[in-house]
């Protein structure tokens, strides 16, 4: 444990001086196997574990899924994909906050996460809310929160991460998450409800429900509403791999935008090209790298003692999620999803197996609590996006959150309470 | 490691960012090409499997070294931008000089970390001369020439801002890469 310690703890240390998370990573995993080796530094150990690494299929499924979702935030398919569900369920108290979490799950189904959908959507959903009377702590709160089902609903960045390092089927992580996905947003909807119930937030009374604008809308967005169907019935039939879905994906809003709707210009294109390759390039270097950190945690054997000791805890595995549930709450408030995933997936998916628990409902469980540090201070991406759209102060947006922080949680204790919720569509479906 | 965007005075820093804007314009153009290479040759598989009952399986190899490649010039413009990911706690509270000897440090031990990463990557590229891949059967020394192309662009760079501190690279409102 005392090398777990140094382990984590030297990593950390690196990040918080200000070193970019793959230095800090590189660093320290070079001071690691120095220390723990037998004489001299093999560096060429990180290029080799680096190039396998990238050398694999899988991992093309992120830049891809990232440039689909920045296509369709280029285009008009967002804004399509927002009036649609503005006109399905705008017609209740509260009904652009009930749009906003139907719009960010539709959109959660082509993105793969949820600072697409808060930087994607955000702005569209917040300014349709303003300009209709909605109090804007309350426009910020609900978009921030239903941008965390961005990571949960496949496609998922978190999850291909997660599924690659665990080795668990990626088509059956991406099924996994769909009803946990759901549960969220219902939650999210019922707290519009409380909330617009008790009076303590402004929202305009309702507009009667329009059936034609309901059609109008609904054929304006058929186009982009195939893409989740293409994305995860693909998938599921065996058409294509989760790669080949993210390049279907990505294609298919490249022809919607392009040549469809005509309001997607070469310069949009290439510079959707250019912010995917920045955003991609950082993940993967450190996943790669990453690997590398990995593996020498296991050749010092941290792993494997974390697996000893945690299986020989006795206490009920329920008890034992929810402990590795408030210690990834903590970890995402200060890292993001794939960091973590990257770092702490080889230590705690042998310490979590080896305590009986299901690999695949464990990683549902780990990516929805890290997915929460997008919406928590001090570092929370999605905090910084509604800064910046709604002008409100950093203290503003992070209290306007607040109430939204319960659905979230409660899906989250239900996930752990009732497992079925992530393992049953797989099961089902033969995964 | 973000850098500042306004044209410096001093020659040689004026040189520098001519190069580093020089350097984010080629990587950022043979990254784009890399990735759209990815994307195509992916669709192209799954049209001419599914389609036309066409196996094409040398084209995950090829969108594999597309990819490293991908990361290797992508990762040379990123680091100019300052895209990569970093856990930012107290640095925009620092006064200037802490700030200053704050963005050194950090370069140099980037330098430092870069530059073992580049040798071994040149090691392991001489190493698997001879190893083949599976499919079209070239060296995996070009594997790790990706790898190193971008970890010897990093030293580079890093170095420079170890020795300078930051330098300018981009005219004000020049746009720069964010993530989505």
């Amino acid at each position: 444990m005392l090398e777990l310690a140094i382990f984590v703890g030297g990593l950390l240390v690196l990040m918080i001086i200000g070193l970019p998370v793959v230095v800090a990573i590189g660093i320290t995993s070079f001071v690691a196997l120095g220390v723990t080796g037998s004489g001299g530094l093999p560096v060429e150990l990180m290029s080799l574990r680096m190039v396998q690494t990238l050398n694999n299929f899988t991992l093309l499924a992120i830049p891809l899924f990232i440039l689909a979702a920045n296509i369709m935030n280029t285009g008009s398919t967002t804004t399509r994909i927002f009036d649609f569900a503005t006109a399905l369920v705008g017609f209740t108290r509260g009904g652009l906050g009930h749009a906003n979490v139907v719009a960010s799950s539709i959109f959660a189904t082509m993105s793969g996460t949820a600072v697409a959908d808060a930087a994607g959507l955000g702005s569209i959903e917040i300014k349709a809310m303003k300009e209709r009377g909605y109090d804007l702590g309350y426009s910020a709160g609900i978009t921030a929160a239903s941008s965390v089902i961005g990571p949960i609903l496949p496609p998922s960045i978190a999850l291909v991460v997660y599924g690659w390092l665990a080795n668990v089927s990626i088509g059956a992580l991406f099924m996994a998450g769909i009803l946990p996905g759901l549960l969220m947003a219902l939650l999210l909807m019922g707290m519009t409800v409380a909330l617009g119930a008790g009076g303590r937030v402004a929202m305009p009374a309702p507009a009667p429900f329009d059936g034609r604008e309901v059609l109008r809308t609904g054929r304006r967005a058929v186009l982009p509403l195939m893409m989740p169907a293409i994305i995860v019935g693909g998938i599921w039939t065996g058409f294509f791999t989760p790669t080949e879905a993210g390049a279907v994906a990505s294609l298919y809003a490249i022809v919607l935008g392009g040549l469809i709707y005509r309001d997607l210009s070469l310069k949009a294109l290439y510079l959707s090209f250019r912010r995917t390759l920045m955003f991609s390039v950082a993940i993967l270097l450190i996943i790669a790298v990453s690997s590398f950190y990995g593996w020498i945690l296991v050749r010092i054997g941290i792993p494997q003692t974390l697996a000893g000791e945690v299986a020989g805890i006795d206490m009920p595995t329920v008890f034992l999620l929810l402990a590795f549930a408030l210690f990834f709450l903590l970890i995402g408030c200060f890292m993001s999803v794939v960091e973590s995933i990257l770092i702490f997936t080889p230590i705690v998916v042998p310490a979590a197996m080896a305590a009986g628990l299901d690999p695949i409902h464990f990683g549902i469980v780990m990516v929805i609590t890290l997915s929460v540090g997008v919406i928590t201070p001090p570092f929370g991406n999605v905090l910084f996006l509604m800064v910046g759209i709604t002008r409100l102060r950093y203290g503003q947006v992070v209290i306007a959150v607040l109430p939204f922080l319960l659905p979230i949680l409660a899906t989250i204790l239900i996930l752990i309470a009732v497992p079925s919720v992530a393992t049953w569509l797989p099961d089902l479906l033969g995964y | 490691m973000r850098q500042e965007s306004a044209i410096p005075l001093s020659a040689v820093d004026r040189l520098a960012c001519r190069l580093l804007r020089a350097v984010t314009l080629v990587c950022d153009l043979l990254g784009v090409l890399l990735l759209a290479g990815v994307l195509l040759l992916i669709v192209a598989a799954v049209v001419a499997r599914d389609l036309l009952n066409l196996g094409m399986p040398w084209t995950e190899e090829v969108a594999t070294l597309l990819a490293i490649y991908a990361v290797g010039f992508g990762s040379l413009s990123a680091w100019v931008r300052g895209e990569h990911l970093l856990v930012d706690l107290f640095s925009h509270r620092l006064p200037p000089l802490a700030l200053a000897l704050q963005y050194r440090f950090t370069a140099i031990l980037s330098c430092g970390f870069f530059a073992l990463a580049a040798w071994g990557a040149w090691v392991m590229s001489e190493m698997s001369a001879n190893n083949r891949t599976v499919s079209l059967g070239i060296s995996f020394s070009y594997l790790y020439y990706g790898i190193f192309v971008g970890f010897a662009g990093m030293t580079l760079l890093s170095a420079w801002q170890a020795l300078r501190g930051r330098v300018a690279w981009q005219a004000v409102g020049g746009s720069g890469g964010e993530a989505p």
